[in-house]
């Protein structure tokens, strides 16, 4: 076979095992960053964030769900501090796990064989 | 509220029993919940119980049940899936197949959820952009859902879906052709999915809650590599490479599973 098709043909290997690996993080970043929280399960991302930082000061609330339903948070402090935390601790691990797939040059080490 | 998980297990062409006994290591493991196992008799004779916190027999019929797996006819047993309701000594029930592998504490924020009952919307295929992990009875009717995890309370409305479901088991043929569903084999994915539209007035409400989306491992993909930063996967059709890390997992290739349970068991001793 053509060198030059060869190894497009590797470079296409590892192309391919590089947009799965991103996706599979992308989707497990994703799971990660949802949270039960007084009954209710809430996807934590920026307007949330936004959302709860802006309604602090107000102590407690009754906030929608992603199911749309309402949950009273007694103590929107807590809640906030819930918030944040998962949302660095998700977005820390998805980045550094990224970073790891970046630098793998071969759908091998993709996958650590 | 006391809460744990239910594992069906029947032996029979396949070693369910087996299985069931990697996936309580794995639920308890990541989801720290007491795990019972329901199965019959001779199962039980040949499953370690060390892993289980009760074990409940509880013989179902013998069933004509089978399906395809890796060009192979194998016999299953799944007509009491309902009868969880009744066995299940827990007041909320985290019921998983005992080839579904838990990887995460995922489940854990839902079992500590108000809702009463939540049930799989989908699947994520293993490849994305692959066909299969989505999965309607037919165009013009209802969008499966799977019955692989299901998490309920113990209240009045649940114990009529689920004998609901025993009762579309019993009507088999007649719901099939009212949902336009294949009736040859009974499918719990299917009798759920009919009981929930029933339960919600028709589509008129939602009964249920979604559960989050494991991943979907075909009859085809094959594992290669188990170690503690994960599992390396090549995908039968395409021969694709993939490997996963924390996420839960249907892995319908009981075969395959069953080839590498001891390096399962090796992984979480």
């Amino acid at each position: 076979m053509d060198d030059r098709l060869i190894k497009a043909l590797e470079h296409a290997d590892y192309r391919q095992t590089l947009g799965i690996e991103r996706q599979r993080l992308k989707d497990k970043a994703h799971a990660e960053l949802i949270i039960g929280y007084c009954g209710g399960m809430f996807t934590v991302d920026r307007t949330l964030i936004g959302f709860v930082n802006s309604i602090k000061e107000y102590g407690s609330a009754v906030i929608l769900d992603d199911n749309g339903y309402p949950v009273a948070i007694e103590n929107l402090e807590d809640f906030q501090a819930r918030v944040i935390g998962t949302y660095f601790e998700v977005t820390n691990r998805y980045l550094t796990d990224y970073n790891e797939i970046k630098q793998k040059r071969t759908a091998a080490k993709l996958v650590d064989l | 509220m006391n809460q744990g998980c239910c594992i069906f297990a029947y032996d029979g062409d396949i070693a369910y029993g087996t299985q069931a006994v990697l996936a309580a290591r794995l639920v308890k493991k990541y989801l720290n919940i007491p795990v019972t196992l329901i199965t019959d008799e001779d199962t039980s004779k040949r499953v370690d119980h060390k892993i289980f916190d009760q074990v409940i027999i509880s013989p179902t019929e013998d069933s004509a049940n089978s399906r395809i797996l890796s060009g192979q006819t194998i016999a299953f047993k799944n007509l009491n899936r309902n009868r969880i309701y009744d066995l299940t000594p827990y007041d909320r029930t985290l019921l998983i197949d005992s080839d579904f592998l838990v990887f995460s504490n995922r489940l854990k924020h839902y079992m500590d959820s108000n809702y009463d009952f939540m049930i799989c919307e989908n699947m994520k295929d293993l490849c994305p952009n692959r066909s299969g992990s989505v999965v309607s009875f037919s165009p013009a009717s209802l969008h499966m859902l799977w019955a692989t995890n299901i998490i309920f309370n113990k209240t009045p409305d649940n114990k009529i879906l689920f004998d609901l479901v025993d009762h579309i088991r019993e009507n088999w043929e007649w719901y099939g052709v009212l949902y336009q569903f294949d009736t040859r084999r009974f499918r719990n994915d299917y009798a759920f999915t009919v009981a929930c539209h029933i339960m919600s007035g028709f589509g008129a409400d939602q009964y249920y809650t979604a559960l989050p989306s494991p991943l979907l491992f075909t009859d085809k993909d094959s594992l290669i590599k188990t170690s503690k930063k994960g599992l390396t996967w090549v995908t039968g059709d395409q021969n694709k490479l993939v490997k996963t890390q924390d996420q839960d997992i249907h892995m319908m290739n009981k075969t395959e599973l069953l080839r590498k349970i001891d390096n399962f068991f090796n992984l979480y001793d």
